[in-house]
């Protein structure tokens, strides 16, 4: 089941370039999607940029685990139990964007689990 | 939760945000999203929760007691309610002095007909076909 709640714009506004999604997988697990459309007059709004980033519920907080995110025109993944710096993932330049989501989609179904105990194993070396 | 459904859900919400880039204007620019399992929300948005976001969205509290008052709660339970609805997003919190403000993030909920299944999921009535003109004069095909 999916359900979601309306936080700003009830629908049937006009809509606006950006759209913003907290996604909650469970009580411990969150995506947060940031998408940005070209509008050009007269055509299809076309996704052109987005950030997608899986977070934690970790010691009571949630914490930041991993980023995929080309707002900066290229794509890049920040781990963030290594350090905030973006790692450009050049060898998926080329893809349009769809497919890209669709890469970031593969590497977090993939790896989650990994990323997430090592976010844990991260905390508790502080 | 299993590695499994944890992936699934990954799925379903790469696939709602795939939904979103083939028809922008479909969806709202803002929202929370849950995607779990029925008993999952109902453990999380109970009766006393979806109470306490319907009053925060009618007035504004000057602190979590009279919030309790209001609603006739003990403030201990109601202070975990409204943590609780923190950590979803549903509520925002600022300070005023000591006390603690609680504001909804939220104007609605809403519950799309989206199960995460892929698309194309409706199924076709089962009832037998009729052509038009059978139904303009009444009579069922065989």
């Amino acid at each position: 089941m999916l359900m979601y709640v309306d936080i700003i714009c009830p629908f049937g506004h006009e809509m606006s370039k950006r759209k913003a999604y907290k996604i909650f997988l469970s009580l411990e697990d969150r995506i947060d999607a940031d998408l940005e459309f070209d509008k050009d007059p007269g055509r299809r709004p076309r996704l052109a940029r987005f950030a997608i980033t899986y977070s934690a519920r970790i010691e009571g907080r949630w914490r930041e685990v991993v980023r995929y995110d080309n707002f900066h025109g290229y794509l890049h993944r920040q781990k963030f139990w290594r350090t905030r710096e973006p790692v450009p993932l050049s060898a998926l330049e080329r893809l349009p964007t769809p497919d890209l989501l669709d890469a970031c989609r593969q590497d977090l179904a993939r790896h989650w689990p990994r990323y997430r105990s090592l976010m844990e194993s991260m905390l508790k070396e502080e | 939760m299993t590695e499994s459904e944890m992936r699934r859900r990954i799925d379903t919400a790469f696939e709602f945000l795939g939904r979103v880039a083939d028809h922008p204007d479909r969806f709202p620019d803002q929202a929370v999203l849950f995607l779990m399992d029925p008993s999952e929300i109902a453990s999380a948005l109970t009766k006393e929760r979806l109470r306490i976001l319907r009053e925060l969205e009618a007035r504004a509290y000057p602190s979590l007691t009279a919030l309790a008052q209001s609603l006739g709660r003990d403030v201990s339970r109601l202070r975990k309610d409204v943590m609780a609805l923190e950590r979803l997003g549903l509520v925002a919190f600022s300070r005023s002095g000591n006390r603690l403000l609680a504001r909804p993030t939220a104007t609605g909920i809403y519950i799309p007909l989206f199960t995460g299944k892929g698309r194309g999921t409706r199924r076709i009535a089962t009832r037998p076909a009729r052509t038009r003109a059978a139904h303009r004069d009444g009579s069922s095909t065989p």
